[in-house]
């Protein structure tokens, strides 16, 4: 296995563990801190994003922090996007850096297929990526994104992040399931705590969106209400990547990483107790 | 015709701006089986990936059209009847605004969103009130042809979310109008006038028209006003009309007065001095230019009387 991927892995992860708990640590405002805490989630951003080409669209219908770092950005632009500067807003929206968030959470999925269909039909096509969380899964924009995705064949990849532990038992959520089946995508489910299950089932699916324009599902089971993400646990994404490390022999070069990641924290503990005052210049 | 006119209007615009820019696309929510004459006529010419037609799915329509707007496209969404659109009004409006919120002045959304300006006349749920909710929407409603494509090919061309209405009745004539540019939110004087002024848009335009020339036999001489936009409101000629008639009209096309009641409370409050009477909504229960432009005159025309008996 290449341990300079599974090294840079490791870092994402943790970088993005370590910032969210920093974050709802220092904000304890409740509505910021609720788009802080997708602990759990790490795998499924930094697994995503790894596989993904730069030209890729990625929307994150839930908010969520961690797919915008792992994707495209300094600590110090999360935090200053965190802290709603520039133009005083909370948002990570960024067009620029085919970035797009902050919108209602089923109003993002058919929007990810207007995204997806106003990318030009080249060789190399580019994909439209959609987290989001079961919360959608009962709203009719969900649906009315499924028809448009298969009847406009479009390259599209949506990843439900869920904590439905009965689902991931029975290994799928066979109603889901049927149902995006019937519109012709493509279903896998996985354990989006596994990194490399994370990697495997989002390539597969984007090169399939890719190379047929038809539009895909990955069901990702995070861990129930977060409850057994917690650090330390088995289950927990970091901790058993960082277990994966020391198995393969690469103690020191995970201790080295942790000692990076602390720096890095470190800035941004300054950052928020100067008050976020240098942060606004970092976002533009 | 004059209705196919118009109809003709925002076709031959359509296929000049989309030839023109290749990026352009548009997305037709319809509501019957077959696609409406707009869709028809740009299919064959452009192909299903900047054609595209659904019926239904009005709410994921609207999000997919302005996914398509911020992916940089500009993208032309078209209700076939009002009321789909204001069914996927609650969510295209409210992400519109959070949308303008998000991202301040930086981003571009060239998105038209073309509807008729009501919904089948025995329903009449007129789109004006629920679009004047939305800060920063331009709304568009011009009465002529010729306005039409003139804003329209603007609208198409610029970076800001709108909505496009289209009248559903009666016209105004616009036979010998040359195609005219003017800026967006620059109003219209149709006919000038000393005695009146009737404000109007989209259909009601036609019947402010015919009003003023019935009015006109009985030696009443009244303005009509053509906003053309209805945000931004083109409110230096409204004004200056008022200063020179002391007397205003409002031509509501139908009975949704939400638009009418917040334009009389913005000349109570500018043009409070200048008014010699209450500013006097002018409905109408009938169908049509004509009838309806009948019933405006007989009201005009008895305040008129009543006040100058005061």
């Amino acid at each position: 296995m290449d341990q300079e991927l599974i090294a840079k892995l490791y870092r994402n992860m943790l970088l993005i563990r370590r910032f969210e708990e920093e974050l709802a640590e220092a904000v304890p405002a409740k509505p910021a801190r609720s788009r802080a805490s997708h602990k759990g989630h790490e795998a499924l951003a930094v697994g995503a994003a790894s596989v993904l080409e730069e030209s890729d669209l990625v929307i994150s219908a839930h908010g969520g922090l961690g797919i915008f770092i792992a994707r495209c950005a300094s600590l110090q632009e999360a935090l200053s996007a965190f802290l709603g500067k520039p133009a005083g807003t909370h948002t990570f929206f960024s067009p620029e850096r085919k970035f797009f968030t902050g919108l209602p959470e089923a109003f993002s999925l058919p929007l990810s297929a207007g995204l997806a269909a106003a990318q030009p039909r080249s060789k190399d096509k580019t994909v439209a990526v959609c987290f989001f969380t079961e919360k959608a899964l009962t709203s009719g924009l969900f649906h009315e994104a499924l028809i448009l995705g298969s009847l406009w064949r479009l390259p599209l990849v949506f990843v439900l992040e869920h904590e439905d532990e009965e689902a991931e038992r029975d290994g799928e959520e066979p109603g889901l399931a049927a149902l995006a089946e019937a519109f012709g995508f493509s279903v896998e489910s996985i354990d989006g705590r596994d990194i490399f299950a994370v990697r495997a089932a989002v390539h597969s699916a984007a090169t399939r969106a890719r190379e047929t324009g038809s539009a895909a599902l990955v069901a990702a089971y995070i861990g129930g209400a977060a409850a057994d993400s917690r650090s330390g646990t088995p289950q927990d994404p970091v901790s058993s990547l960082a277990a994966k490390l020391d198995g393969l022999h690469m103690r020191e070069i995970r201790e080295r990483i942790e000692g990076e990641v602390d720096r890095e924290i470190e800035k941004v503990r300054g950052l928020l107790t100067a008050g976020g005052k240098h942060c606004g210049d970092a976002g533009r | 015709m004059k209705e196919s006119r118009f109809q003709e209007a925002i076709i031959e615009t359509l296929i000049e701006e989309m030839t023109h820019d290749p990026r352009m696309s548009f997305f037709e929510c319809r509501s019957g089986e077959y696609s409406g004459p707009l869709a028809a006529a740009l299919a064959p010419r452009f192909g299903e990936t900047r054609v595209r037609s659904i019926q239904g799915c009005a709410d994921g329509m609207s999000a997919a059209a302005l996914g398509s707007a911020i992916a940089g496209r500009p993208t032309l969404l078209s209700f076939d009847a009002a009321s789909s659109f204001l069914t996927a009004s609650g969510n295209l409006l409210t992400v519109l605004a959070q949308v303008n919120a998000l991202i301040a002045q930086r981003l571009q959304i060239p998105l038209v969103v073309q509807i008729p300006q009501s919904s089948a006349s025995d329903l009449e749920q007129y789109a004006e009130g629920v679009l004047q909710q939305a800060e920063g929407l331009i709304i568009a409603a011009p009465s002529r042809g010729t306005d039409a494509r003139s804003l329209l090919s603007r609208l198409l061309k610029g970076s800001r979310p709108a909505v496009f209405m289209q009248p559903d009745e009666d016209c105004s004539s616009d036979a010998e109008a040359a195609k005219e540019e003017f800026p967006i939110g620059s109003a219209r004087l149709s006919k000038p006038g000393r005695d009146a002024t009737l404000v109007s848009w989209s259909s009601g335009t036609a019947a402010a028209e015919e009003a003023a020339s019935q009015l006109a036999a009985d030696g009443i001489d009244a303005e009509v006003i053509d906003l053309r936009t209805l945000q931004p409101l083109d409110e230096s000629l409204l004004l200056t009309s008022i200063q020179k008639t002391h007397r205003v009209f409002i031509a509501a096309a139908g009975p949704g007065q939400a638009f009418a009641n917040a334009l009389s409370q913005l000349i109570y409050t500018k043009a409070f001095d200048e008014l010699d009477a209450p500013v006097e909504i002018l409905r109408a229960d009938h169908c049509g230019a004509f009838r309806r432009g009948r019933e405006y005159a007989a009201r005009v025309k008895a305040v008129l009387t009543n006040s100058s008996k005061v």
